[in-house]
């Protein structure tokens, strides 16, 4: 985007400009670039939270401003049985899904003869087509 | 050792809603208050709770592996500094706070790139005619300025990217209300304040008499500094410089909006102030400036300062306290991070320089010459409070290096 261009930046664009890194190489604070990545996702992550969690504080100030909920409603809620069963199989869902690269590991683990793609595309190569089909039941 | 069940004595940072919404100020959404509200929150708890770790590890970690190799304790900045990178904690430390810094830049661009057109149409609004705006299109952006995105702001102060750009001011005005957290007041005046308040009270005591008709500002950014000091002294005339045009464009719209029009903004290098006449100013200053000069600018600018100053009159420049062999070696390498960690290449040589000495060799008298301290001044008790021990280099308690020009 140069001066005097007109048309305004999309969501996308400023998202991609406003990430723009600043001059001079950045300093590293860790041994392993990967774990450089994982400490900065963190902590964006951790903002984007912040932001959430203003965001929930914000509509139940609303809700209690505009008289649909007590000041204290949320903290006081209990839920009944059904709704404490519902929200607990979904905490379960919900940790089940960040957890995901962890239980990979661990099936990685068992795997007896776990294969390269290199490895796995050398062994179908070899094997005959009917054979080689997946059973689709299992 | 404080008991570690002991009440965390820290304020709270205000929110970004407490900063002064003048004219110019950008439109801020829930979620973009929220993300600034997040990172003044953060550095907050890290300067106040997580920083003290440094000097723990040092002591307790770093100098012991230190001594053992070395058979002796470190001796130099550049031997703390290596071997606390070294530190896991250190090094943790860093990168969050590096880090929190990229969030803050990225959230305030986000800001002002989805309002270029708005910002620039509401700046020009307040500017359009008016005398006390002088932008120069033949000054150059110097290297130090071009090439360097200081305190990580990708684009620096001079990036233009629709006509009559001010969205750098923007970013770096909202930007600096969190970055530091409430403690130099609504507005970010209080190191102008202090100046203000210490020229009125001290300086006094030197000259009784002194009563400055014409005043200039050398780098004056987005103008929240010199300010106050206009307002301090409405009857003299101020001429503020700056590089960088949207920077000018927004501290003059933004001084307007707030009432204040004894400032003449114009576009123009501190290296070259040869549109105005030798021993044409009764006070020439700068406020938290120095450091983003090259080794090559510095002495010009403060010569520059001296040929403009008249006789009798006053030189001031506010900064964080130089590196001093009177100041522990420990809290120089930390007051030295944000050279290597927040893109200020020039801070470690311009705070390791004799600036005594160099206001000397730009033409100052040795007996002339002082140093005043100086801390930030918010409007009210609920602003935040500055808190120096515990965040080197960031705190707003600086020292003023300055000298009176010989009669």
């Amino acid at each position: 985007m140069t001066k005097g261009s007109d048309a305004p930046l999309s969501p996308a664009e400023i998202a991609q400009i406003a990430n723009v890194k600043s001059q001079g190489r950045r300093p590293q604070y860790f041994a392993d670039p990967m774990h450089e990545h994982n400490f900065s996702i963190s902590m964006a992550l951790m903002a984007e939270l912040a932001v959430a969690r203003e965001r929930i504080d914000t509509l139940e100030r609303l809700l209690v401003d505009k008289g649909l909920l007590q000041a204290d409603d949320v903290d006081n809620y209990v839920p009944d049985a059904k709704a404490g069963v519902e929200r607990q199989r979904e905490q379960v869902e919900y940790s089940t899904r960040v957890l995901r690269s962890m239980q990979q590991q661990v099936e990685s683990m068992e795997e007896k003869n776990g294969l390269s793609m290199d490895d796995m595309a050398q062994r179908l190569a070899q094997t005959d087509a009917p054979n080689s089909t997946p059973d689709r039941k299992k | 050792m404080t008991n570690r069940f002991s009440k965390p004595e820290f304020e709270i940072p205000p929110p970004v809603t407490d900063a002064h919404q003048h004219s110019v100020y950008p439109a801020l959404n829930h979620d973009e208050r929220a993300r600034l509200n997040f990172v003044a929150a953060t550095n907050r708890v890290i300067a106040a709770t997580l920083t003290r770790g440094n000097e723990l590890a040092y002591e307790t970690q770093v100098v012991p592996e230190f001594e053992k190799a070395q058979g002796r304790r470190p001796e130099s900045r550049a031997e703390v500094r290596k071997a606390m990178n070294a530190n896991a904690f250190h090094a943790t430390w860093s990168a969050a706070r590096r880090n929190l810094m990229e969030v803050r830049q990225q959230a305030g661009a986000a800001i002002v790139l989805r309002q270029l057109d708005q910002l620039a149409e509401r700046a020009e609004a307040l500017n359009a005619g008016d005398a006390n705006l002088v932008l120069d299109d033949s000054v150059k952006i110097p290297p130090y300025v071009a090439e360097v995105d200081h305190h990580c702001m990708p684009g620096s102060y001079y990036r233009e990217l629709v006509a009559g750009d001010v969205a750098p001011a923007a970013n770096y005005d909202t930007g600096f209300f969190v970055t530091t957290g409430g403690t130099i007041g609504t507005l970010c005046d209080g190191a102008g304040k202090s100046i203000a308040n210490w020229v009125k009270q001290v300086a006094s005591e030197r000259q009784p008499n002194f009563a400055p008709k014409r005043i200039l500002d050398i780098g004056v950014a987005a103008g929240h500094s010199i300010l106050p000091i206009a307002q301090a002294f409405p009857d003299a005339e101020v001429v503020a410089i700056d590089v960088a045009a949207p920077m000018l464009r927004y501290a003059h719209a933004r001084a307007k909006s707030l009432g204040i029009t004894n400032i003449k903004f114009v576009q123009m290098s501190g290296e070259d102030l040869s549109a105005f006449d030798d021993e044409s100013f009764d006070w020439v200053q700068s406020s938290i400036f120095l450091h983003e000069l090259s080794a090559k600018a510095l002495p010009r600018v403060l010569q520059e300062c001296f040929r403009v100053l008249r006789p009798g009159g006053l030189t001031l420049h506010l900064e964080q306290p130089q590196y001093e062999a009177s100041m522990p070696l420990f809290e120089q390498f930390m007051r030295d991070w944000d050279s290597y960690n927040n893109s200020e290449p020039f801070w470690t040589a311009m705070h390791s320089l004799d600036l005594e000495a160099a206001l000397v060799t730009s033409g100052f008298d040795q007996s002339d010459l002082f140093r005043a301290n100086m801390v930030g001044v918010v409007e009210s008790e609920d602003a935040g409070k500055a808190d120096a021990a515990q965040d080197h280099g960031r705190a707003a308690a600086w020292h003023s290096y300055g000298a009176w020009r010989s009669q």
